[in-house]
């Protein structure tokens, strides 16, 4: 994630400037990769080639938890349908969809409740 | 000199032939929605010195329908709240004496659907697009996701999750909305809707129905506003804009707002209320924005039609219906006129105040409501009968 280092807010999407305080000094940083399930939709039709094979999938809207409001647009996985709900804690999964692109899922935290 | 805020009115209004791919050009669009609302004022080319367009280049426009000199004219970005900009600026600039009476133009073509997005495959132009990707998608497209009904599905299931809305509630919106296009010989869609069949129609992107969505088509609009004083010597009914609001918000990317539920419809809904003296009680009729069902749902609200998350149960109620205690989208709204992206809305709205809507008139409507946008950006105006 991007981050200003005058002010502290992470950026995204990244910008060359920080929207919050107008600085100019930004840098990348790790963050923990935990959020929570803001919303979801659950795709059932492809407007790419590359998705055509793939519907349905989730994608989800998941607010991380390093800032309230730090939203990041991302794909749901690991999860049924039915068991998708607000605020449920999600961790990244990276995932390698081919030899030069990995993409951050999210998938639920607490994989146990699932199979119940 | 000092130039004193005048009042601006509504003299003309006029569609192109509207329909699916009809094969027309953008100028064909422009020159039919021009001439259409021309016709409809009385006035001549010549009495025109400005023009704003939001889907053609305004100045191309002006060569190629004969218009000049032009006192004002300005191009306004596609990304933003449909035909409001073209449509407020238009009435700002006469507001502030930049110019006499100015067209303002929504021009479409219809996209490509999804079939023939895909077509070719890794030749498609679905590929190309992507190729073409950078900025802002590249944090969505790899995703599968950036198409706007994607967004309509978001920002359509927060808004259940925090008013526990129900499908059969946004199923009665359609219904009624099609139920008032049965009443328009110009809307494209007409055949009865049940809220069964809403029920039965297909997930674009769930909880999104295909009758959730406005419906393609290639459109041109036009919309002729000038001084009160000019209006009341033309042959139509005065209709004079009363107060008027056009918001940005912060988050500039849809997928990625913090609050889906109270957009920018908020904002503009209360600077459009703090400029005039007119409560929400004084309105008789609203047209708003139906890109996605949700986007009604969310003004109406806004603009305190009903309190945070009662669109539902008041749609349910019947109160958006025609003869209901706010007729909302009395030309059947985008899902049903087509595609005219926020224009029809002024439109109908005027028409409306005209009184000339016949077996959908609104009962002695003296202020309307239009209103276009979600999310990032919003405009809207209250129209009142001169």
């Amino acid at each position: 994630m991007q981050r200003c280092i005058a002010c502290g807010h992470y950026l995204h999407h990244p910008k060359p400037m920080c929207r919050f305080c107008g600085g100019g000094e930004l840098h990348w940083e790790p963050v923990s990769g935990r959020a929570t399930l803001y919303s979801w939709t659950i795709a059932t039709r492809s407007f790419q080639p590359y998705f055509g094979a793939k519907v349905p999938y989730t994608i989800g809207v998941v607010e991380l938890v390093e800032q309230t409001g730090l939203m990041f647009l991302t794909q749901i996985v690991d999860c049924p349908e039915e068991l998708l709900a607000a605020g449920m804690d999600l961790a990244v999964t990276f995932r390698a969809l081919s030899d030069t692109v990995t993409l951050p899922f999210f998938k639920p935290v607490n994989t146990e409740s699932l199979s119940r | 000199m000092m130039i004193t805020p005048r009042r601006v009115a509504i003299c003309g209004v006029g569609y192109s032939t509207v329909g699916r791919r009809l094969g027309l050009s953008v100028n064909d669009l422009v020159i039919q929605a021009t001439n259409a609302a021309l016709h409809d004022s009385g006035l001549d080319r010549s009495s025109i010195d400005g023009l704003c367009s939001v889907g053609s280049e305004t100045l191309d426009d002006a060569w190629t329908l004969g218009i000049a000199p032009l006192n004002w004219f300005h191009t306004a970005s596609a990304a933003g709240p449909a035909f409001a900009p073209a449509a407020l600026s238009a009435i700002a600039a006469i507001t502030s004496g930049f110019c006499e009476t100015a067209i303002a133009l929504r021009i479409i073509q219809q996209q490509p659907n999804s079939a023939q997005l895909l077509q070719g495959g890794s030749n498609s132009p679905a590929a190309a697009r992507l190729a073409a990707t950078s900025d802002k998608r590249q944090f969505s497209t790899p995703f599968g996701a950036g198409n706007p009904a994607q967004f309509g599905g978001l920002m359509m299931q927060r808004y259940m999750i925090e008013y526990g809305t129900t499908e059969e509630q946004f199923g009665a919106h359609a219904v009624a909305q099609r139920s008032h296009a049965m009443l328009n010989e110009d809307a494209l869609l007409r055949d009865p809707l049940s809220l069964d069949q809403y029920l039965a129609s297909p997930f674009v992107s769930k909880p999104l129905r295909l009758l959730d969505c406005d419906y393609p088509c290639d459109s041109g609009s036009a919309v002729i506003f000038t001084t009160e004083e000019r209006a009341r010597d033309l042959r139509q009914p005065v209709v004079l804009v009363e107060s008027y609001a056009l918001s940005a918000i912060r988050d500039q990317n849809f997928e990625i707002m913090a609050d889906m539920v109270r957009t920018a419809p908020a904002h503009c809904a209360a600077n459009l209320w703090r400029r005039t003296d007119l409560k929400p009680d004084d309105v008789d009729t609203a047209q708003l924005y139906d890109g996605f069902s949700v986007i009604a749902f969310q003004w109406l609200e806004a603009l305190g039609f009903c309190g945070p998350g009662e669109a539902g149960p008041f749609v349910e109620a019947g109160h958006s219906r025609l003869g209901g205690q706010l007729p909302l989208n009395t030309d059947g709204g985008a899902c049903n006129v087509g595609r005219r992206h926020g224009a029809n809305f002024c439109i109908e709205a005027t028409r409306q105040l005209r009184g000339e809507c016949g077996a959908r008139q609104v009962a002695d409507a003296k202020v309307a409501a239009w209103a276009n946008g979600v999310g990032p950006f919003a405009g809207a105006a209250l129209l009142v009968r001169g």
